[in-house]
């Protein structure tokens, strides 16, 4: 932590590993609940599912080329202005969050059955967006909420930057994940100084299949 | 020129003007000429419909107990408001204050109305229409016609009250039908509680709040904490309009949250919920060493957050008060509308000015980035676990004129 100083933490605010990507996630409940596929897709049953960013496309993350411990699957994506938004799961994982120089362990709760993961980026470059804010309410077919608040920033190995946090999506179905997307704070080169300044909503409906895998 | 119907109510293209107030007609017949008759002698002289205050209950502290439960009843006008309505919703209003008195244990009622009431009268709102109040908020911006808040802490009368004004139930004390369904018709209901144990006994199988882990006993909000302390709330003449057309009345601001509580019950301890809660160098035992609310200085947030890492709910709010008092009345309670965990947020304040000064502070804009992981959710007060869904704004009308504002003449 010594080595993160003010001006990269106001880069990647509210930054959070993922525990299982930086070791520090010990030997709680959580960690076998994490798939530690260590490769690409192979083994998937379903296209949709892949390993961190590989087959996202387009990105430029830091973490591009190692592939994710985390299986992840693709349940939809849409276009929000001049921003794209692609939500995966995951099996529920053990996240933390950093107050001021402590890192704040997360883990799975009872009755928590995903991982969502909102992988916020610019609708033409690909880049990843990091220090924005995404809100997730997620609502059954009868417009009931099954899962509302706002999303943890955080980046997992292989992963990317991403919006997230273990929710509860109580059977299989069919659901949409309402999100309210705000403006990434980060500093900016002049040629992005008018994009993402606007909050937005956007919606992605998608099928649950009862399970993360 | 022919008047049209409303501009007759009106007394003609004259009460467009500013408040619209000045020429209103007097409502001694209807349009159709036939007498509306005496109305019910009125239970109070006090003007302010939101003078609830000394009716309620105390803690042995002094705080204010709110009434433990509520209904917010959005409504868009289910016919023109001619003097014969008007006068008949004023006489269902008063009827049902002399059947049920406006205390705890009978009900408390405030009517409110919105933009959109002023837009049907054809004349200028004196509040502005809601809007999004920070850059991680889209809420839908409620746009009802009138809002009517009833509390109280029988919740079988509260509910055959509602029935009665809405759905055509019965009040049997009441000495004449009590219903505004001749004027008002409901379009969204809102319902909740606030008191201590409602929240833990309303806690199973409601979406947002933790599963293995029970709400504490005594707890009045799913938050775990006591709103509303006497050192936090403004007074209730603080909210009123002092002068205009108004004079007497206040201004309401009605918001929905969704609350998702596992990380603030799992994610934090109890040191941590009071520095979020509160202020960032505040514990749980200067807590429960202040009973009425803790002192709240005015801080540079941008250095609370270098320093500690986190910034208090409480706290970035410090700076927004009037002789050391916060703006605003918060009458706010839970809700499990829908099966899921929210808070529906009442304000009150002189202007929605002043809610919004108090709310744009909440998001602790300075905070932000300042220290590590201090963002505009993260470590920042309560706003890691609250999503806003709704926001609407209204002018609770002095009581002479709480039905359709400016339409008619002040009645006595």
């Amino acid at each position: 932590m010594s080595t993160i100083t003010r001006r990269s933490a106001a880069a990647l605010a509210a930054l959070a590993l993922a525990a299982a990507a930086t070791g520090c996630g010990g030997d709680d409940d959580a960690t076998s609940n994490v798939s530690a596929s260590g490769t690409s897709a192979a083994g998937a049953t379903s296209s949709s599912e892949h390993s961190g960013h590989s087959g996202h496309g387009g990105s430029t993350d830091a973490a591009g080329g190692e592939a994710a411990t985390v299986r992840m699957q693709r349940l939809g994506s849409t276009s929000a202005g001049d921003q794209k938004v692609e939500l995966d799961v995951s099996e529920p994982v053990t996240f933390s969050v950093y107050e001021g120089e402590r890192l704040v362990k997360h883990a799975p709760r009872k009755g928590e059955n995903a991982h969502v993961m909102l992988l916020l980026s610019d609708a033409q470059s690909g880049d990843r967006l990091p220090d924005a804010t995404i809100t997730l309410r997620i609502t059954d077919e009868a417009g009931k909420v099954v899962s509302s608040g706002p999303q943890y920033p955080m980046i997992g190995m292989g992963m990317g930057i991403h919006y997230g946090d273990n929710v509860t999506i109580p059977k299989a179905g069919k659901y949409v994940a309402q999100l309210v997307i705000g403006p990434p704070r980060i500093g900016r080169h002049s040629d992005v100084t008018d994009r993402w300044n606007t909050t937005t909503r956007a919606s992605i409906p998608f099928e649950w299949k009862g399970a993360a895998r | 020129m022919r008047l049209t119907r409303r501009q007759m109510l009106l007394g003609g293209g004259a009460a467009a003007g500013a408040a619209g107030v000045g020429a209103l007609v007097a409502a001694s017949g209807d349009d159709d000429g036939r007498p509306l008759g005496p109305l019910p002698p009125a239970t109070t002289r006090d003007p302010r419909q939101h003078a609830w205050d000394a009716a309620l209950r105390r803690d042995e502290h002094g705080n204010v107990l709110p009434p433990r439960f509520h209904r917010l009843v959005l409504c868009e006008l289910a016919a023109e408001a001619t003097p014969r309505r008007v006068h008949e919703a004023e006489a269902a209003l008063r009827r049902l204050e002399r059947a049920v008195p406006a205390r705890p244990d009978g009900v408390l009622v405030v009517v409110g109305w919105g933009p959109a009431w002023f837009r049907a009268l054809g004349t200028e709102a004196p509040i502005p229409a809601p809007k999004a109040l920070g850059p991680t908020e889209a809420p839908d911006l409620d746009d009802p016609a009138a809002i009517v808040h009833l509390a109280s802490d029988d919740e079988r009368l509260l509910d055959r009250v509602e029935r009665a004004l809405f759905a055509g139930g019965d009040l049997p004390r009441a000495s004449g039908p009590v219903s505004l369904s001749g004027l008002l018709r409901v379009r969204t209901r809102r319902t909740g509680f606030v008191g201590a144990g409602l929240p833990r006994a309303r806690q199973e199988g409601t979406v947002g709040l933790p599963t293995d882990r029970p709400i504490a006993k005594r707890a009045p909000l799913f938050m775990g904490f006591q709103s509303g302390l006497k050192k936090n709330q403004a007074t209730e003449d603080d909210v009123t309009i002092e002068d205009g057309p108004w004079a007497g009345g206040t201004t309401m601001h009605v918001s929905a949250m969704d609350l998702t509580l596992d990380t603030w019950y799992h994610g934090v301890d109890d040191a941590g919920r009071v520095r979020r809660m509160f202020a960032a160098d505040r514990t749980p035992q200067d807590v429960a060493r202040n009973p009425t609310g803790l002192p709240n200085p005015d801080k540079d947030l941008a250095a609370v957050a270098r320093r500690r890492g986190v910034v208090g709910h409480a706290e970035s709010m410090a700076s927004v008060r009037r002789n050391d008092r916060p703006l605003i009345i918060r009458r706010d309670f839970n809700s499990r509308d829908g099966d899921a965990a929210q808070v529906h947020f009442v304000a009150l304040q002189r202007t929605i000015d002043d809610f919004v000064r108090t709310r744009t502070a909440m998001n602790a804009a300075r905070a932000i980035n300042e220290g590590a992981g201090v963002g505009a959710q993260v470590n920042n007060g309560i706003n890691e676990w609250i999503t806003v869904t709704a926001r609407g704004n209204y002018l609770v009308p002095p009581r002479a004129q709480r039905i359709c504002p400016g339409v008619r003449g002040r009645v006595s």
